[in-house]
């Protein structure tokens, strides 16, 4: 997107805040902003009226569809499979008028679902709704021999030191000062750890940290991805509201070695918990010497209600305060990142998981899983099991033992899970026994680890209906940048709404949509969708047959 | 494997540094080798339509994987196959999908029309669908039912032809830097905006057009159907809008003007254009045209035929210089007029006539830039090139607005400065670049010198003078540092009204600038001290040694078409073509030798001067070619009554004009698009104009008339044809050495333009003109305009400029639709005064200065201080120039136009 409104941004960053916090202060009101609002802006911060309405536009919770809203819905899919919703809307239709109430996707509360939100907190089917809010954390389990993510004890203060002790005897601005043994031991034992990146790529994190650190001097940023969108993934608010001070210290880490002195925590919208957390964290932070020897410092970015936030280049632009489009690739964030500064974008587990590393070593990490999937994963497992919650298991670990072990089976009868999220594989039952929960293991079955967030899918609920949602959610989700995308899913979430037995979609038709957004698309939305709508023909082509007309495109 | 080597379909090629598949491929294949829809060469690559997909495999047999072309660089030993069967199948999908949505009635050329670029690849492509391509699509359709926006008189929007590939919204910003245009909303329903969701009429766009350009269907149009409009003809000619010179290419049909489009590929302006080049040509056959002489009988202008009107001429010349002298007659030449005419008429008056009573509209704008320059360095033109925008570390605006007076340039500008670069703006006025400027610094109009003052004391205090520079290329400058430092900035501080510190902020930016380049306006130099201001911006130039490289120097913007040109053909009393002194008895003999005539000693008078002397009725007769004189020269009443005071007054012009209704004879003109010359740029660019359509009917070009009446009066003047006439002024004006008519290209060349035809884009670069720089302090002095007893009836300054939409006194632009946007001048008053005086947005004012009234319609605005009013003079009845001064620049004779001392009150009445 635009250079020129990004620079206008970043000349009023430096100022006035960030852009994108004031465009949300500016819905604070009514739940959207006003024209005279948006003018006023536009004529303060130096972008125009369009630029800043085509953000606002843009987002769940700054749209003008936001108006007045007091009540949200979660339609995440462990929601809606769960059923339970529209008891929830009528519940809350008993204190707000329909126009009040609004949908979101997802808040994160999976592993008990008929979650909903009311202001600044989240409810679910367990809560007791004139309870304190929000009072009881995800049930946590580590299946471990070492939890990579430690205590939720008072260890913030110890942590940050080490870091510090490691990697830092002067302020970062003094990039020449860090001590060069202390960040050749953290990029040895990165390197050695082999450490992945969680939020589904995979990609060797201990690389991208290294081009981020060659990468030119002057300003350089660390954004940790704490956009977790996927319905089903719970890992993330998890670490970012039981364990703040491991994220930190991990981007600490991080910012130290590459020469950054700015880190930036994205975290989304849906998940307000998280964000009080992370801000307590924060001033925290601050108050530490820590603070003061290295002159590093947080910046909280609230998220705004956009799936598509997680990619990325979404999510620059978004803290940028212009449209989240999906940017063109290359340059990477490493070389023109945030404000086209040098970036380092991690997600919430991953730069979590630094603080271990840098602790115990990279050896020590690898112990832990697999050669090539190292250390431990955090695993969702969502309200279908009979042990829902976050689970710390070993990389490399057989996916039954997951299910069965860990997460005590399921509760009703399930026909397959959907593992990594929405654009995750759909994996039928008998492939199960098959996998192990690493990159190569279902990467070898043609899946998709992802973030591996497991999410059941009833015997009873019809995989058609799971087909529409998952095109309904990428429809509503899609930027809306790329055409493949753009249309693809929109026209693929028309054609299964309208497919009955008797007029099925047009298989041929449907398949080279498929192969259009898989092909055309530009980011990993158009072209991951696909995939779990592949694994549902291959292997529910029975069930679904009746709404395609052909029989040979489901294989 | 060689380094540079990559594969198309299994073949070899080699591909440039840094090189896109898409440029890779279609260099070797032909443009048509990879179908785009949302990629445009002056727009940075977008990636969103993925119809330029390719496939790509990093070694022989290799995987492949799909690969935007318009983004993805070459790499060394890849195979690409821009034209695999799953690749044009993925084409095929992609356009489907855009067609399911898309009204089929839209699918075939409009009829009369030619496809636009959607259409052609639609064509082209084809889909997957059985059915012809016009007929369906197999996805679902959605209907867009957004109707059509034809608020705008010029920029019409059908949001369902539109297919989301940005290129509006990304030429807005990235060619105009408006960012009027946005998406709106996300994913399928996501769609395209103008300002807060309105029309465009509506909204802030400045109708550039360039969104128009780019859109690949008919979901942004002009009435003009520009895009799809299947010309006859097709015929490049240079703008006549302002001093930037875009070039322009006019589309005809069955012999006549249809439509105007940018030039692509043109150097000074790259497709890019404003509204009044690009739509506001309507004028040219307004049913106002002049189409016949007209000779004032009876006390009545009326129509005669052209040799009656030229007889009458020559009668009326003849007998004023025989019973009164040459010194008698006076003509005033037209810098919208090609150099050729310019040259002609200068011609004309002093070897056909016999005086140098010959001046021009650069006598009110730009006279002291040409006058503080020739002292400093030896040549009043722009030292370098506009293009150089783009390499300035610092750029420096002073009394200049060119987002509005020169839009295109202004645009350039503007780009650098949203991206950063830093900016000072010295202006009065808060115009749209003080609002992306690092420093503006707002002063009091008229204490120009006294701010240069402050920003000359800081550059030597803080250290920032190029020693070196100021020892090896100039000379005085002790004298001038020794004076400069004994500045009192506690003075400065309340004359200009601007701080101490963000002056030194701005010296700190402008000195420390690898690459500092000044660009100034008619608000430095149409004041009192106006070429006093020149001398000293040359000298902050000269000081940090910005002179003689890319991306430096003095720039001054010019104001109309071919001011520069008027100047260089010597429509000016003191100087011939070239700028040769004529009281010189070499340079005379000089002319003499190409005229066969004498050229008349003795000093002409300016424009001012000749006012005066017809008011003491020593002046007796007056040529005007194409200048409104009543309405754009200051203190109109009095230039009134020295018109009404000469024996015999000719004008040229288009229309009737204020000035041509007290004439005794009329000529009808021809208007740009008539003819056939050259005229040159602010950047000293000779530029082709090449005749469009024949003269009107009934009407002649101002050169032909010249050439009749030199004739008539006994001088043999060939016909008027460019080639010949440059030919002549090649060997008369020694800069203009090579150029010629049929090799100055279609860009056209530079002067200083050696014989052998080579140019010159930056001038002083070894040495300066006049050899050492030259340094000239001046300290501030109040303009007598803010002086006198009388001083405090007349608390506040106007100040006047041009607005986008309207050209200069508005005889052309007035008679076109852009009235549709803006159809009067008003007053920008700061709301404290208004509240002072009681005024609200839109009521009437009434302004009265010691020349005389008017009244305007306010516009509360903090554009402007307390105590400062500005206004723009497009329309007559605002009568800025009844208002203005008798105050004169005492170097040049300029008229301090840009400071009137005015009293304000609300109006009664609603209309003038």
């Amino acid at each position: 997107m635009s250079q020129n409104i990004r620079a206008l941004s970043a000349r009023r960053g430096r100022k006035q805040g960030l852009l994108f916090e004031a465009l949300q202060e500016t819905a604070q009101a009514t739940g959207t902003p006003s024209r005279a609002q948006l003018r006023a802006l536009a004529e303060d911060g130096l972008v125009s009226r369009a630029a800043l309405l085509g953000t606002t536009s843009f987002y769940d919770f700054l749209a003008a569809d936001n108006r007045n809203k007091q009540a949200y819905v979660c339609n995440g899919t462990v929601c809606r499979l769960a059923g339970g919703q529209e008891a929830v809307r009528a519940r809350l239709a008993e204190r707000f008028p329909d126009e009040q109430i609004g949908e979101t996707t997802c808040l994160g509360h999976c592993y008990r679902g008929g979650a909903y939100r009311l202001g600044d907190h989240c409810f679910d089917a367990g809560d007791d709704p004139d309870s304190a809010p929000g009072a009881e954390a995800i049930p946590f389990h580590c299946h471990t021999t070492h939890s990579v993510f430690g205590d939720n004890g008072n260890e913030a203060e110890a942590l940050y030191q080490q870091i510090s002790r490691t990697l830092s005897s002067a302020p970062v601005s003094l990039v020449d000062e860090l001590s060069v043994s202390g960040l050749r031991s953290l990029m040895d034992a990165l390197s050695v750890s082999g450490l992945r990146g969680r939020g589904g790529a995979g990609f060797p994190f201990a690389d991208k940290l290294a081009a981020c650190r060659s990468a030119s001097t002057g300003q350089k940023y660390v954004v940790c991805n704490g956009d977790e969108g996927d319905p089903g993934a719970f890992s993330d608010r998890w670490l970012l509201e039981e364990r703040p001070q491991r994220v930190l210290a991990g981007m600490l880490a991080a910012g130290l070695a590459m020469g950054s002195d700015t880190g930036f925590l994205y975290v989304r919208a849906e998940y307000p918990r998280a964000q009080r957390r992370v801000a307590e964290a924060i001033e925290a932070f601050e108050q530490t010497p820590v603070f003061a020897q290295t002159g590093f410092r947080f910046r909280l970015v609230r998220g705004a209600g956009a799936y598509i936030c997680g990619e990325e280049t979404a999510l620059l632009n978004s803290i940028e305060g212009l449209r989240p489009e999906v940017r063109t690739r290359p340059p990477y964030p490493a070389q023109v990142g945030l404000f086209e500064r040098p970036t380092l974008v991690g997600n919430v587990e991953t730069l979590a998981a630094l603080p271990w590393i840098l602790e115990h070593g990279g050896a020590a990490f690898v112990a832990l899983g697999t050669k090539t999937s190292t250390g431990t994963k955090l695993v969702s497992l969502d309200q279908g099991f009979n042990h829902p919650g976050v689970h710390e298991v070993a990389m490399g670990t057989a996916l039954e033992r997951v299910i069965y072990r860990y997460g005590g089976g399921f509760r009703t009868a399930v026909k397959a899970v959907q593992i990594g999220g929405p654009l995750g594989s759909v994996v039928p039952m008998e492939k199960i026994a098959a996998l192990s929960l690493d990159f190569e293991s279902f990467a070898g079955e043609d899946f998709l680890l992802g973030h591996a967030g497991i999410v059941t899918i009833p015997q009873d609920f019809p995989m058609i209906e799971f087909l529409r949602h998952l095109f309904t959610f990428m429809a509503a989700e899609s930027c809306g940048k790329c055409l493949p995308c753009r249309l693809g899913t929109e026209k693929g979430r028309r054609m299964l709404l309208e497919a009955t037995v008797d007029h099925p979609v047009d298989g041929m038709v449907f398949d080279d949509l498929l192969e259009t957004l898989e092909l055309g698309s530009l980011c990993g939305l158009g072209a991951g969708l696909p995939l779990p709508v592949r694994n549902i023909l291959s292997y529910f082509g029975t069930e679904v047959a009746d709404y395609f007309s052909l029989e040979a495109e489901h294989e | 494997m060689s380094e540079n080597i990559t594969y198309i379909d299994d073949v070899a090629y080699p591909f440039e540094r840094d090189e896109t598949i898409y440029h890779f491929v279609s260099r070797h294949q032909g443009p048509e080798a990879i179908p785009v829809l949302c990629h445009d060469e002056a727009l940075t690559p977008f990636g969103n339509c993925r119809l330029c997909s390719v496939d790509v495999a990093a070694a022989e047999e290799g995987p492949r994987r799909v690969r935007a072309a318009c983004h993805t660089r070459v790499e060394a030993g890849q195979y690409i196959y821009p034209n695999s069967p799953r690749i044009e199948k993925l084409r095929r999908t992609i356009l489907e999908l855009l067609l399911s949505d898309y009204p089929q009635q839209a699918l075939a050329p409009n009829p009369g029309e030619k496809s636009t670029p959607f259409q052609k690849l639609v064509q082209q492509i084809g889909t997957n669908a059985a059915q012809p391509v016009s007929s369906t699509s197999r996805f679902p359709h959605n209907t867009v039912t957004i109707p059509v926006d034809t608020s705008h008189p010029y920029i019409h929007f059908d949001p369902a032809q539109c297919i989301y590939c940005y290129r509006c919204i990304r030429a807005c910003d990235e060619i105009q830097g408006e960012f009027v245009l946005a998406m709106h909303g996300r994913g399928s329903r996501s769609r395209v905006i103008a300002s807060l969701d309105q029309s465009f009429l509506e909204s802030e766009c400045v109708s550039c057009g360039r969104c128009v350009q780019t859109c690949p269907t008919n979901a942004l149009t002009d009435p003009y159907r520009t895009k799809t409009l299947i010309a006859d003809r097709r015929v490049r000619t240079v703008c006549t809008y302002c001093g930037v010179g875009c070039n322009l290419e006019v589309l005809l049909k069955d012999g006549e003007i249809r439509a105007i489009d940018a030039v692509g590929d043109a150097a000074v302006n790259r497709g890019h254009a404003c509204l009044k080049g690009r739509y506001a040509f309507a004028y040219y056959n307004h049913p106002e045209r002049l189409r016949t002489p007209l000779l004032r009988k009876d006390g009545e202008l009326q129509p005669v035929g052209w040799d009656e009107a030229l007889d009458h001429i020559v009668q009326r010349l003849n007998h004023i210089k025989t019973r009164y002298g040459p010194q008698a007659i006076g003509g005033i030449s037209s810098s919208r007029c090609t150099n050729e005419e310019n040259y002609l008429m200068q011609k004309f008056m002093r070897v056909v006539l016999g005086n140098n009573n010959i001046d021009g509209c650069a006598r009110l704008c730009h006279a002291p830039t040409a006058f503080g320059m020739r002292k400093t360095f030896g040549t009043g033109a722009a030292t370098n090139s506009i293009a150089e925008v783009g390499v300035a570390d610092c750029l420096l605006v002073v009394g200049a607005n060119p987002t509005e007076a020169h839009p295109v340039t202004g645009a350039k500008i503007l780009q650098r400065a949203v991206k950063g670069i830093p900016l000072i703006v010295i202006d009065p006025v808060r115009i749209k670049l003080a609002r992306y400027a690092t420093v503006h610094l707002q002063l009091r109009p008229g204490t120009n010198v006294a701010l240069l003052e402050m920003l000359i004391y800081y550059i030597i205090t803080e250290g920032l003078v190029d020693e070196d520079f100021v020892r090896r290329r100039t000379e005085g400058f002790d004298d001038f540092r020794h004076t400069a430092l004994n500045v009192d900035l506690e003075r400065l501080e309340k004359i200009t009204g601007v701080g101490r510190e963000a002056v030194r902020e701005a010296a700190l930016i402008y000195g420390r600038a690898k690459n500092a380049m000044s660009f100034h306006g008619l608000g430095l130099t149409e004041h009192y001290q106006g070429s006093r201001g020149v001398m000293l911006l040359s000298a902050l130039a000269m000081m940090t040694g910005n002179i003689g490289r890319p991306g430096v120097g003095l720039n001054p913007l010019r104001g109309q078409n071919n001011v520069q040109g008027a100047a260089d053909m010597g429509v000016q009393p003191g100087l011939g073509a070239g700028y040769l002194d004529v009281s010189n008895p070499e340079v005379r003999a000089h002319y003499e030798r190409y005229y066969g005539r004498p050229v008349p000693a003795e000093k002409g008078l300016t424009t001012p001067e000749m006012m005066h002397a017809a008011g003491e009725g020593k002046l007796k007769a007056l040529w005007v070619m194409g200048e409104d004189i009543l309405q754009s020269d200051p203190n109109a009443t009095h230039i009134r009554q020295a018109f009404i005071k000469l024996d015999f007054l000719v004008v040229q012009d288009l229309f009737m004009t204020e000035t041509a209704g007290l004439a005794e004879v009329v000529l009808p003109a021809a208007s740009h698009l008539e003819k056939s010359g050259t005229f040159t740029n602010g950047e000293r660019r000779v530029q082709r104009v090449n005749q469009v359509i024949a003269p009107l009917e009934g009407t002649r070009t101002d050169g032909r008339v010249m050439v009749d009446i030199m004739n008539r009066m006994g001088y043999p003047q060939a016909d008027y044809d460019p080639a010949v006439l440059l030919q002549e002024i090649s060997q008369v004006v020694p800069f203009f050495a090579g150029v010629r008519w049929d090799s100055l290209g279609a860009d056209g060349k530079q002067w200083p333009v050696n014989a052998d035809g080579s140019d010159t884009k930056i001038l002083h670069t070894e040495q300066f003109k006049i050899g050492k720089g030259h340094f000239v302090f001046t300290d501030f002095a109040e303009t007598p305009e803010l002086q006198g007893d009388d001083v405090d009836e007349y608390p506040f300054i106007l100040t006047t400029g041009r607005r986008l939409e309207h050209y200069n006194c508005g005889s052309m632009t007035r008679r076109t639709a852009v009235l549709d946007l803006v159809d009067h001048d008003e007053l920008l008053v700061n709301p404290l005064d208004a509240a002072r005086y009681n005024i609200g947005a839109g009521d009437e004012v009434l302004l009265c200065s010691r020349q005389g009234r008017t009244h305007l319609q306010a516009c509360l605005s903090n554009k402007v201080r307390p105590g400062v009013l500005f206004t723009t003079f497009h329309f007559p009845e605002a009568a800025i120039n009844h208002l203005t001064s008798g105050v004169l620049d005492p170097d040049c004779m300029t008229p301090e136009f840009k400071v009137v001392a005015v009293s304000i009150a609300k109006a009664s009445r609603m209309h003038t």
